[in-house]
């Protein structure tokens, strides 16, 4: 087990208040392949919010969670700016979003991609709620 | 018995009435502000989903709440089931303010369901018994604090 970096490939780590930052290191891996600047975008990706690790999932429907196994984390804010607030009006951070998804998606330890952008699971189309307002990225 | 009661008992009890007071005035601020919300929804082929035009203005009322009082969320679950016309449009019909309270609500917190029966989500023309099954799904996680704040 690990703890994510206050930093990713130059780009800011913040937490919320409560979030456990003890992880798989296929998960760091993961966000190191998925979470970095973007320059060719409208705008640069200086920080990313995590608003849920290894926390935050105790509810009796929640036992079978990622997030409780130390393989899930939860962003749900880019460049301080709530991606529930953002997306898809603000389109440099919608262009932030799309490219984390999307760039996870080629990330070979990948589980459950969910998004505004994209819900996969496996690389899979995958039905499932919610998830308009923060991107859970999960490994296996 | 004199002195205990004007330095002790009346004091506690004005204390208690003005906290109570604050209250109901915060949470009817808070309504009220809700209730002049003007903003129409659009469909966003992105999400397929209909999206607030002006979420942040909506986020700016709430956001503003809460950070005083963490009553809000409990204000803005209670307010779920309202069926008042509010000065939020979807093609051009009002919606009820129970779909504003939870785009509200929405803004502040979310819960990750292991489960897709999760009846918490309200569409923007969700009807009565929709509503009411989102404010006793929402009930649940506040009172067992299950949500994550955004």
């Amino acid at each position: 087990m690990a703890k994510i970096p206050d930093t990713i490939n130059a780009v800011q780590v913040e937490y919320a208040e409560g979030v456990v930052n003890d992880v798989t290191d296929s998960l760091i891996m993961g966000l190191k392949h998925c979470i970095r600047p973007y320059f060719p975008l409208a705008q640069t990706l200086r920080k990313i919010y995590i608003s849920a690790a290894k926390d935050h999932h105790t509810a009796p429907s929640q036992v079978h969670s990622r997030h409780n196994q130390r393989k899930a984390v939860d962003i749900s804010r880019l460049n301080d700016t709530k991606i529930a607030i953002g997306y898809p009006h603000n389109a440099a951070l919608k262009a932030l979003v799309d490219a984390i998804q999307e760039t996870f998606e080629s990330y070979s330890g990948r589980r459950e991609n969910f998004g505004p952008r994209l819900k996969k699971k496996l690389g899979q189309n995958w039905s499932v709620p919610g998830h308009h307002d923060h991107i859970h990225l999960s490994v296996n | 018995m004199k002195a205990l009661l004007s330095r002790v008992i009346l004091p506690l009890l004005c204390f208690v009435a003005t906290a109570c007071w604050s209250q109901d005035v915060a949470s009817s601020s808070l309504l009220s502000q809700l209730r002049a919300y003007s903003d129409s929804f659009e469909w966003d082929p992105s999400t397929t989903s209909y999206v607030l035009r002006r979420p942040e203005a909506i986020e700016a009322i709430v956001a503003a709440h809460y950070a005083r009082r963490h009553t809000t969320l409990d204000d803005l679950v209670d307010c779920i089931s309202d069926e008042s016309p509010s000065h939020v449009l979807l093609k051009d019909s009002p919606v009820v303010l129970g779909v504003v309270c939870y785009e509200g609500l929405t803004k502040l917190i979310y819960f990750e369901p292991g489960s897709s029966r999760w009846l918490g989500y309200v569409d923007a023309n969700a009807n009565h018994e929709q509503l009411l099954a989102a404010q006793k799904a929402w009930r649940r996680v506040l009172r067992k604090r299950e949500y994550t704040n955004l």
